[in-house]
């Protein structure tokens, strides 16, 4: 009873260690394997090597004997051990035979493996391959996976396998803080540069290639770090400069798009789609081109423009000249009224006007006309306003400026002494001085 | 004679002097100091009582901001991007103790392009916040009672400086379709305590003292727009010719984040060529079904199909949620008799517009 407890513990030991000799061997027989989408890294989930299904990936074993094998297999297959039912949803399966690099399988005549860039570099053997897209999303929160198991067989002898996660192919761009209002003098050319940049982020798991275009002013806007690519994860920021030209005042919005094509697909089925994903109207650039701090108002459909300081402030007492702008083909009737301040006088461009209720300014669009106040602040403490009725045609605008204006400057007078100290000062001098002379002289 | 003379000139000067000495300032407040000018006779009167009644006072803000969490930078007038941790500080004096701050609560809203509108006026999880410091029970709490799953509470952080003034800093990250807010595009009016530019968030901060005093400030920030699309990087059908290959409903996912009304659209090349070459199969042969589309068909020969909204108008924001998903939309494409075997592929363009007025 002894001896036979003692075989069967023996047997069990020694089948055991059995077992266990293709993967001891495997291990000192695969020094590297590497798995990654051509120009991206290894990627791991739940700290196993991520596989996306329907993009092409290399797949890179480095054997550590130098000897040559005449054949380098790789299987691919769902779960951890060889499905019963092999189909493109399970099972896949690869081959180097020293001359060729080819599917082992069958796929409905589409081909999982590019043998133009598949490659051996000493030890290395690199396979371009890859399955069709047969992970389906099931969870829009997250991107789906199966567990499946890469194997490597060296002269049909599995040396190693090791788990791989198969995740669904998503392509996914966002993009944020792409909102722009620039802001440049009229008539006058610069180049505007934005200190805000914008993201854009690969939330998915394809590399994507970005590309930018904007419905105007194309080749005068520069944006950084496009036409390149965006790697599954990775974020880039974004800074815009646009050349302006001499544009007349007003606002010239500009409407960006951005492209984003999926790279490395495989295209399966007898249909086959790959996805292009386009955001539109980002960036969306707003260029106010007026004067530093004016409202910017657009009259006629755009047709004129005019310019003017919202709120200002006045010391009391103090006078001041307002400027206004207009620019625009037409002619423009104007009329100015006012409230707790005083007009002193009324100049449209050089000219001083009699009738500041009723004027016409015969505005063109190749320069600004300026209206220009001339205002004193004479009641303290008030806010004043400085109205201005814009009329063209039938249509008319009224704009108003508000004034606040600050209280009265009470300026302490001093006292000025210093004549009175200066003459008590001296007639104190010669009284002392009298009375010294009168007791030296009278002294008795 | 002399004697005479040199007195009365000597009360002369005298009086003199001490006429100056009693104009001068200097001399008044001396004088008044050792005088003690001002000073009443105390009468006591043992029957009278003295009954003190402490009165709660109104708390005061000293200063409020809305600041990026991690860098302290202020945001108040100016835009916060989706995704980011922000906080609310505010530092504040109740006259007496800080016992008697009941409540700090501060709403915010998107002001629907109306300065004068208020919280809640309309509805939505992404169009409304309401957080709240809480004091009432000596132990302060931070609450975000409005929206649930649109916005994500961070920390309190209370610091306090002495028995009656502390600052209190409100941590929140607002996700990815709370309703962006660009301003008017005149560039934002810095005023501090007041709502006076539209297409913007504008928030009010109440402190609600144990004496049912209230003191409240209101103010302003902006939104970024924000957008994210994601599909299924690929999609694909078979069928013989003469019959229509269908990719299977739910198949894929179309998840889009937008903070502004959009619309999604879905376009092809122009032909679906086969891979290798020897035939094509034109898009006119396309249907889309699925999103807004429904059951029915729209399909690809005029070139494009509206997923969501349509050629001429956006669809509203979503005014809740963070994130939405599309997973009715298929393909259907009639092969044509007499076309090759093969696999014909094409791109897929999925557009997701965002509106910008």
């Amino acid at each position: 009873m002894r001896h036979l407890l003692f075989l069967v513990l023996a047997f069990i030991i020694g089948a055991t260690v059995f077992y266990q000799i293709p993967h001891s061997r495997a291990d000192s027989s695969v020094s590297e394997i590497n798995i990654h989408m051509p120009m991206e890294s290894e990627r791991y989930r739940f700290n196993n090597r991520a596989w996306v299904a329907g993009i092409w990936h290399y797949v890179n074993i480095t054997l550590n004997e130098s000897s040559s094998p005449s054949k380098v297999t790789l299987i691919l297959y769902k779960g951890n051990s060889i499905p019963a039912i092999k189909n493109e949803t399970t099972y896949y399966s690869w081959e180097y035979d020293g001359t060729e690099w080819r599917d082992d399988r069958e796929y409905g005549g589409i081909s999982f493996i590019d043998p133009s860039k598949c490659k051996i570099a000493g030890n290395s053997y690199s396979f371009y391959i890859g399955t069709s897209s047969f992970v389906k999303n099931r969870n829009p929160d997250s991107i789906d996976y199966e567990n499946w198991t890469l194997a490597i067989k060296v002269d049909n002898v599995e040396l190693t396998s090791i788990p791989v996660v198969m995740e669904e192919a998503t392509s996914s761009i966002s993009v944020s803080r792409a909102d722009y209002t620039l802001r440049c003098e009229p008539f006058t050319e610069t180049t505007l540069k934005s200190s805000q940049k914008f993201l854009t982020t690969n939330t998915g798991n394809v590399p994507l290639r970005i590309f930018v275009s904007y419905n105007k002013l194309d080749s005068r806007i520069n944006t950084s770090n496009f036409n390149t690519i965006l790697h599954a994860g990775e974020k880039l920021e974004h800074s815009i400069e646009v050349e302006t030209t001499k544009w007349q005042p007003g606002f010239v919005s500009i409407s960006g798009t951005i492209e984003a094509t999926a790279l490395y697909v495989i295209p399966t089925g007898f249909i086959s789609f790959d996805t292009s994903l386009t955001v539109a109207n980002v960036p969306n650039i707003v260029i106010a081109v007026g004067h530093a701090d004016y409202e910017i108002e657009e009259i006629s459909n755009g047709r004129i423009t005019y310019q003017y300081d919202k709120n200002i402030e006045m010391n009391y007492g103090e006078r001041k000249n307002i400027t206004a702008y207009i620019c625009g083909d037409g002619d423009i009737t104007v009329s100015i009224t006012n409230t707790n301040t005083t007009i002193l006088n009324v100049w449209s461009g050089e000219e001083l006007i009699e009738n500041i209720q009723h004027f016409v300014i015969h505005s063109t669009n190749s320069s600004e006309h300026p209206i220009t106040v001339q205002l004193q602040a004479n009641k303290p403490n008030v806010t004043a306003y400085l109205i201005y009725t814009i009329q063209m045609g039938n249509e008319s605008h009224i704009y108003t400026t508000t004034i606040k204006i600050g209280p009265e400057q009470k300026v302490e007078k001093k006292q000025d002494n210093s004549m009175l100290y200066i003459i008590v000062g001296i007639a104190l001098a010669g009284v002392i001085g009298y009375v010294a002379y009168n007791q030296i002289k009278y002294r008795r | 004679m002399y004697s005479k003379r040199r007195n009365l000139l000597v009360y002369g000067v005298v009086s003199l002097i001490f006429l100056i000495l009693v104009n001068s300032p200097v001399s008044n407040e001396i004088i008044f100091k050792i005088v003690g000018a001002g000073h009443v006779d105390v009468q006591y009167d043992n029957n009278t009582y003295l009954n003190v009644t402490v009165v709660s006072a109104p708390a005061v803000i000293n200063s409020y901001d809305i600041q990026v969490a991690s860098t302290g930078s202020s945001r108040r007038n100016a835009m916060i991007d989706v995704g980011t941790e922000y906080k609310f500080v505010v530092n504040v004096t109740c006259p007496n103790t800080w016992q008697e701050i009941d409540y700090i609560n501060i709403t915010a809203w998107y002001d629907n392009e109306n300065d004068s509108s208020l919280y809640n006026q309309t509805k939505g999880g992404n169009l409304n916040m309401f957080l709240q410091y809480k004091n009432t029970t000596g132990t302060a709490q931070y609450n975000m009672l409005w929206p649930d799953d649109e916005v994500t509470k961070g920390d309190l952080i209370e610091t306090v400086y002495n028995e009656s003034c502390h600052t209190i800093q409100l941590e929140f990250t607002p996700l990815y379709q709370v309703r962006s807010a660009i301003g008017d595009g005149d560039g934002w009016d810095n005023t501090t305590n007041a709502t006076n530019d539209i297409k913007s968030w504008n928030f009010k901060i109440e402190v609600t003292t144990s004496g049912d005093n209230v003191t409240w400030v209101n103010d302003e920030y902006g939104v970024y727009r924000y957008c994210e699309l994601s599909s299924s990087a690929s999609v694909s059908a078979s069928a013989q010719p003469g019959h229509r290959a269908s990719t299977s409903s739910g198949a894929f996912t179309i998840t889009y984040k937008a903070n502004a009304p959009y619309k999604l659209n879905v376009t092809t090349n122009a032909t679906l060529d086969r891979i290798g070459g020897g035939d094509s199969i034109s898009r006119a042969h396309i249907n889309v079904s699925g999103g807004d589309i429904g059951a029915g068909y729209d399909s690809l020969a005029d070139g494009v199909a509206y997923i969501l909204g349509s050629s001429g108008s956006y669809h509203a924001i979503e005014t809740d949620d963070p994130q939405e998903t599309v997973t009715d939309v298929t393909y259907h494409c009639d092969i044509p008799y007499g076309t090759l075997s093969g696999v014909y592929s094409s791109k897929l363009y999925y557009t997701l517009s965002l509106d910008t007025s």
